[in-house]
């Protein structure tokens, strides 16, 4: 009784120390507070996702729409979800040097596959019968795409950016294996100097972080979609 | 017929084993006859090639005094045989002399090879004896690559406080630790801009090949200094604290001969000799044991 008394105290006294980790107005400023960390995290996050959207998008959009080459993109996207995040910036970083890059690169091998997939899913299950009236318009292959397949696909496209989005912000945490800065760097510093206040404020911050991304994808997807699509797909 | 073959297959089997024990017996006599003062020798070893290789190389040296020594290699954690050797189930092992302090006394605060052999000796159990320490170091030290030692005129850390800001890449850990940026800043009033990557490892020494950091923290028997020739420089004020490889032994096999043998590898040993065994073994691939003989050959310690 006595000691399990004693493991809660102590709990309840290292989750102050989280609380309190995060409350200090000192951790919030500065080169090492948590306003410059946050916005680096922000932005090793959105240059990994303009990369992946960039790459993941228009090859989704093209094999979904042409039905070509499909399987074996799938097949590929699917085999890098194998690949360790954390091994690939090791290898990066002895390859390219310690930097931005190295800590890029894995992490658009994360963020690629479910964008690609989802899209060429997405695309690829529009129904034909809408695709065949549409030619029957008169409609051009890439008016085809622009007006039906890419409006109709829409919420799996988005479901797609937004696994990405979610996986690269929590992920994004690595940056700090390589000397980077980001949300990681507490995660990382903490662990190495048995700082478990720190550690845990840069847990909270991470997963607080994931799930505003999470909403403002939900919001998006919520003005983005038709209302016709969205009736029917939900 | 098949009875027989069962009741002969019994007898051939039960004679063999007879043989066997009649021979086992003649075997192992010779070496309890010819070497009686001395008792036989259990060394063990951490699970890290370096460690590995000096055991070798005192099994070796033991060996060729006639003493029947076994070698227990690759035990994971001190936790786990330090008490092997406390209670002699190992009976010799190579340490080094600040962190088995460190482990013993956790707030030991010795730092050079004297005061900690010092602190070492009177921290040990009962059981346990710490030999003569050789100057062969393996700790954390400030290390810069050859060119940029060459172009800077570096052989010591306080070298480096003629080029202002510099940058530095070690564990996270150092950024908060006097044994690290703290004491680096403190001591040799250096200005740092940190760059947290890893002890010792593939990101430091990355990072130290490409430019990204202009110093790093690189033990000093680590592979890469002779891979990449590296220079690790000296710290005259003794902000690391010494880390002399040391063979501890259980008083129950400390014989005049082997202790005598123990410490005539000490004497001999450098730190110098460490870097090139440790890169034969990890850069060239060659066999712990085949090194650690080849030393002892050299050294004349057979």
């Amino acid at each position: 009784m006595g000691s399990e008394g004693q493991v809660i105290a102590a709990a309840n006294t290292s989750f102050g120390g989280v609380i309190s980790y995060l409350t200090s107005g000192s951790h919030w400023h500065g080169s090492t507070g948590f306003l410059d960390r946050i916005i680096q995290h922000l932005q090793y996050s959105a240059e990994t996702l303009l990369i992946a959207v960039a790459i993941g998008l228009p090859l989704g959009l093209l094999s979904g729409h042409t039905g070509r080459g499909g399987a074996v993109l799938s097949m590929l996207s699917n085999a890098s979800r194998a690949l360790p995040t954390l091994g690939l910036l090791t290898l990066f970083a002895i390859l390219i040097g310690v930097g931005l890059e190295a800590a890029v690169i894995p992490l658009v091998f994360l963020a690629v596959p479910s964008i690609l997939v989802n899209t060429y899913v997405g695309i690829r299950d529009v129904d034909r019968s809408l695709v065949d009236a549409a030619r029957g318009m008169g409609l051009r292959p890439w008016q085809v795409l622009l007006r039906i397949e890419i409006p109709v696909a829409l919420p799996l496209i988005v479901l797609g950016l937004r696994t990405a989005a979610l996986q690269v912000v929590s992920t994004a945490t690595i940056a700090a294996f390589v000397g980077l800065g980001g949300l990681g760097r507490y995660i990382i510093d903490g662990q190495a100097s048995r700082n478990f206040a720190e550690l845990g404020a840069g847990a909270i911050l991470v997963a607080a972080f994931a799930i505003a991304t999470e909403s403002i994808f939900l919001v998006c997807q919520r003005f983005l979609v038709s209302p016709g699509v969205r009736a029917r797909t939900s | 017929m098949r009875r027989f073959l069962l009741t002969s297959t019994t007898v051939v089997v039960m004679l063999t084993g007879i043989a066997a024990c009649g021979s086992s017996s003649k075997t192992s006599s010779p070496p309890t006859t010819s070497a009686p003062s001395n008792p036989p020798v259990v060394i063990g070893s951490a699970n890290f090639p370096e460690n590995e290789i000096l055991a070798d190389i005192y099994a070796d040296v033991l060996r060729a005094k006639g003493v029947s020594v076994t070698t227990k290699l690759d035990i994971g954690s001190r936790e786990i045989y330090f008490k092997e050797l406390e209670n002699g189930t190992l009976n010799v092992f190579p340490e080094y002399n600040g962190a088995l302090l460190d482990y013993l006394v956790p707030t030991a605060t010795a730092s050079t090879t004297a005061a900690v052999n010092a602190a070492l000796a009177n921290a040990l159990p009962p059981s346990l004896e710490a030999l003569q320490a050789a100057s062969a170091q393996d700790k954390d030290s400030v290390t810069v690559t050859s060119a940029f030692a060459a172009a800077h005129h570096l052989t010591s850390i306080s070298d480096l406080k003629a080029l202002g800001k510099i940058t530095f890449g070690g564990p996270p850990e150092w950024a908060t630790r006097e044994e690290g940026l703290i004491g680096l800043e403190r001591l040799y009033d250096l200005s740092i801009s940190f760059k947290p990557l890893d002890e010792s490892g593939p990101l430091t020494i990355a990072a130290l090949n490409d430019g990204t950091v202009q110093a790093g923290d690189i033990f000093t028997t680590d592979p890469s200094v002779t891979k990449y020739h590296f220079v690790a420089l000296a710290d005259p004020l003794g902000l690391f604290a010494a880390q002399n490889v040391v063979p501890i032994i259980n008083k129950s096999v400390a014989t005049a001969t082997i202790t005598s043998s123990l410490n005539a590898v000490s004497a001999a040993l450098t730190t110098a000799d460490l870097v090139q065994l440790v890169g034969a073994v990890v850069n060239d691939h060659v066999d712990a044991s085949t090194v650690a003989s080849q030393f002892v050959t050299q050294a004349n310690l057979g």
